[in-house]
């Protein structure tokens, strides 16, 4: 062990001796530089698995904005992995620095952990050895992070003697790398999976090339779906399918995922913006066709979760999409208020043998033969009970009142698709009395609107401009500005008169619509 | 041998290039500063107030009014062209 130490250098070990710079991979395999381009200091950090010093320090850089900082864990992959899991150090993107270490050996580390603060042209400017959290707080800021955690370790502690300075890393080492500490490995990946980051708060399936190659089932990995927003993530169908195993999907569900992901690539459904809104939304997929029954969707009872394979690993695999490949991690680029449990995954099918009506793709224009996925930026699911009306223009007045509730009470018009799913009882109700599926969009239309002078009086200040602007207190304002915003489609189990409506995100055409793609199996 | 041989990524693995921060003016005076509304329900009314004080305070040489026609997109590439040509653009990020 030695001392806890900070000393200003100014040497420049930023390259190799044949001059490139150095790079390592980080736990997903990808090469990167150990200094990237910066326009300030970057704080170089040393850790290794069996050292409790690195791995305080670990944990403590992990509980905050660690700027711009690379983490390099000496060893082999799986410590590195284990490492990071017991750090929760996942965003951090450590790389793996194996043995012989040569950039702990050109840096001159000699402890771990070791921090180096270097200026971006790769000079060296300060430098610490073992654990000062008033120091390492300091170093951090100067790189432009902040230390807001202490890993639980005390004020100042020595490190432990890194294993550049070894002329050889010892077999016990080299065996010691591959266990993981604790808890008696990770044989089926699912640990690993946490490390990398790779899940959605659930396990996941980890996608070993075996499972992803199932999954393409000899279609071209490499076919390009289009960029994923924000961080304008390249989707091949390769990538897709690796989603879709993370999910859980079984491989007949992939054309379903391929057609969701399509649509929300649409420039129409402005992923872009609602991967970085602070609203609820998030696709809410529909499905309908006889695609649908053959892949073993329910549209039955709880069709809206949980119960079903194909329903919820298809909603997650297209969630996973975003959130990975997209780059629109929850907490991370996503800072949605209060997200919701559809983002974990919403997807469900169309009940046909329950619906008195012809079925959406149909009223969208497609053929009754086809299998079509429908997406619609969502909240969760608003339940709307009506046990009481006996007759079509009762239930009508309830499910216009809950879909005026959309967005916010006083938000006059909407101003884009909202789907709003009729359970069978209240679809029943509907059949009697005669009403077509356009009857009930034209009774929901008509009777969902308000006066200005009444959303005005409501006084919340979530007003449209419509209703700020209107000229009198008695102009009518529509909650929808055309029948075909308002998508209906019949769903649920025998029993119950809930429907629901999935209230939608920003509309007027500058926000997202419904889109539509049809599934090629 | 590395662990990308076991599992497949979700992640886009082409090289990038880093975008670094655009380097920050010392002072306003002289500069034309860019003032880009997303289209956030009374952005504007901020941003008026914000250009006062640049004129009224900062010297500055001009104060150009951008707009995005909607925040839930990217700005589109005339916008980003006139952005370019300021020497300081402020974005007013929400409502």
């Amino acid at each position: 062990m030695s001392s806890p130490d900070t000393t200003t250098t100014g040497g420049t070990p930023a390259t190799r001796p044949d001059g490139r710079p150095w790079a390592l991979a980080d736990l997903d395999g990808r090469v990167r530089d150990v200094l990237p381009g910066t326009d300030g200091p970057r704080l170089v950090v040393f850790v290794e698995r069996d050292c409790p010093t690195s791995r305080g320090a670990l944990a403590a850089l992990a509980g905050g904005p660690a700027g711009r900082t690379t983490v390099v864990s000496q060893g082999r992959p799986q410590a590195a992995l284990d490492l990071v899991r017991r750090c929760g150090a996942g965003a951090l993107g450590v790389l793996v620095e194996p043995e012989p270490h040569p950039v702990s050996a050109a840096f001159d580390v000699r402890t771990v952990p070791t921090f180096v603060l270097v200026d971006a042209a790769g000079a060296e400017l300060a430098r610490l050895d073992g654990w000062d959290r008033a120091e390492v707080g300091d170093l951090l800021a100067r790189a432009g992070g902040e230390l807001m955690a202490d890993g639980g370790l005390p004020g100042v502690k020595p490190g432990c003697q890194s294993r550049s300075t070894l002329d050889a890393p010892t077999q016990d080492q080299l065996a010691g790398d591959d266990v993981a500490l604790g808890d008696g490995g990770d044989d089926d990946g699912i640990d690993e999976m946490w490390a990398r980051g790779w899940h959605d708060g659930l396990p996941v399936v980890p996608p070993t090339r075996e499972r992803v190659d199932a999954m393409l089932d000899g279609r071209d990995g490499d076919e390009v779906l289009g960029e994923v927003g924000p961080v304008m993530g390249e989707l091949t169908l390769e990538r897709l399918a690796v989603c879709a195993v993370l999910a859980g999907c079984e491989p007949a569900y992939l054309p379903v995922v391929r057609a969701a992901a399509e649509a929300i690539l649409d420039d129409g459904f402005a992923l872009h913006g609602m991967q970085n809104t602070t609203h609820f939304a998030s696709p809410a997929v529909i499905v309908s066709g006889p695609y649908a029954a053959a892949i073993g969707m329910n549209g039955g009872s709880n069709v809206l979760g949980p119960g079903n394979r194909a329903n919820q690993t298809i909603g997650r695999a297209v969630r996973l999409v975003m959130s990975l490949t997209g780059g629109g991690t929850p907490g991370g680029l996503d800072q949605s208020a209060l997200g919701g449990p559809h983002k974990i995954g919403l997807c469900f099918p169309e009940r046909e043998d329950a619906s008195p009506w012809e079925p959406l793709r149909v009223t969208l224009g497609f053929d009754a033969d086809a299998t079509t996925v429908s997406v619609v930026g969502v909240e969760s699911p608003m339940g709307v009970s009506d046990h009481y009306s006996s007759d079509a223009e009762g239930v009508a007045a309830t499910l216009a009142a809950a879909m005026g509730n959309a967005w916010a009470p006083t938000w006059y018009p909407v101003g884009t698709h909202t789907p709003l799913v009729v359970c069978p009882e209240h679809a029943r109700t509907f059949a009697e009395a005669g009403w077509s599926k356009a009857d009930l969009r034209r009774s929901i239309f008509e009777r969902c609107r308000r006066t200005a002078g009444d959303l005005r009086a409501a006084g919340t200040g979530e007003l449209t401009p419509f209703a700020v602007h209107a000229e009198t207190d008695d102009t009518e304002i529509p909650k929808f500005l055309s029948e075909d915003e308002i998508v209906i489609v019949v769903a649920g189990g025998d029993a119950g008169r809930f429907s629901a409506v999935l209230p939608p995100w920003v509309g007027f055409g500058l926000g997202s619509t419904m889109i539509t793609r049809e599934v090629h199996p | 041998m590395t662990i990308a041989d076991r599992y497949v990524s979700p992640f886009d693995d082409r090289a990038r290039e880093p975008v670094p921060d655009a380097p920050r003016p010392a002072s306003l005076a002289g500069v034309t500063v860019g003032l880009l509304d997303i289209s956030k329900p009374r952005g504007q009314e901020f941003l008026d107030r914000v250009e006062q004080h640049l004129r009224a305070d900062h010297d500055v040489a001009d104060v150009v009014r951008l707009r995005k026609p909607t925040f839930a997109r990217p700005a589109p590439a005339d916008v980003l062209a006139e952005a370019e040509r300021c020497g300081a653009v402020l974005v007013a990020l929400a409502d």
